[in-house]
């Protein structure tokens, strides 16, 4: 099997288990993974840190993390939240780079 | 601020291996570590099975150029802590001083040109991933081409850091060599 074919049943793993189990609703969750990558705007307060986080995860504040904490109801929830949010950036620029690189066509080879 | 849950840990397990790699290594646990630890019902073993493929799997790249890869993308992420774990490792396979100019300017760091290419490639991927298109990664794969064609062990690379596929003429001479080729598998 190809290395990127490797990689892209991986990317499938996380985004499988992304969507599965979880105390959040999936849905949010979805939603927060694609606007962590440009994708609309969600409900606030979820809003303001996963567009933080896309943008600039080193600037995220206290007082994003703190409203989300209580507007998800748990430590456990916010959590999910945030990995939402920061894999939804992660495989963004994963799906970019395999379209970068199967778009290389033979150059890959 | 730290979610308490996630400082702690959520189970009896993972709370008393906190307390103990806490204790054994005379420091805090880090948040990294912390992070790995909590909710692992959730995207933990998915995302610790990618990563591990991709750091420590097959590969062209030796695991020390994989780790400057990794400090680099930190650096592009302006996330300190990561940048010092994964250059801590990097250092392991590649000269220290070659790494530092790496992480202060890759453009002009003394590397060669496939892996100066894939870190732009890196960069532009960390940092604009919508502009990121096949010249870009033509453009990579046409410097990792190049890079078959060095005869001589270049300056600055302390040990054999090739494809297997293309084994570097003076990986024998290399005392580390060994090592990085089994840590390429």
């Amino acid at each position: 099997m190809e290395a990127i074919e490797r990689h892209r049943e991986s990317a499938d793993d996380l985004r499988a288990a992304l969507l599965g189990g979880g105390v959040t609703d999936a849905a949010l969750r979805a939603a927060v993974a694609a606007r962590a990558s440009g994708g609309p705007a969600v409900e606030e307060p979820y809003d303001t840190l996963t567009h933080q986080i896309g943008e600039a995860a080193h600037r995220v504040t206290d007082a994003q993390v703190a409203a989300v904490r209580d507007a998800a109801g748990s430590d456990k929830a916010a959590f999910e939240i945030v990995l939402s949010a920061c894999i939804g950036a992660g495989l963004a620029r994963w799906d970019a780079a395999a379209r970068a690189i199967e778009g290389a066509g033979d150059a890959a080879s | 601020m730290r979610l308490p849950d996630v400082d702690r840990g959520d189970t009896v397990r993972s709370r008393a291996l906190i307390r103990f790699i806490s204790v054994i290594t005379g420091m805090r646990l880090p948040d990294a570590a912390r992070v790995a630890l909590y909710h692992a019902d959730f995207v933990g073993p998915a995302l610790g099975a990618w990563t591990q493929a991709v750091m420590r799997g097959p590969s062209g790249w030796t695991v020390a150029e994989r780790e400057l890869m990794a400090a680099m993308v930190a650096r592009w992420n302006s996330c300190a802590f990561c940048v010092g774990a994964h250059r801590a490792i990097a250092i392991r396979g590649l000269d220290p001083a070659v790494v530092d100019a790496c992480l202060a300017d890759h453009r002009t760091a003394p590397v060669a040109p496939a892996l100066r290419a894939t870190l732009s490639f890196l960069e532009k991927l960390t940092a604009a991933p919508d502009e990121l298109g096949a010249d870009d990664a033509r453009e990579a794969f046409a410097a990792g081409r190049r890079r078959r064609n060095w005869p001589t062990r270049p300056p600055w690379r302390p040990c054999s850091a090739s494809s297997p596929a293309t084994p570097t003429p003076w990986a024998s001479r290399c005392p580390l060599s060994a090592s990085s080729r089994s840590r390429r598998r």
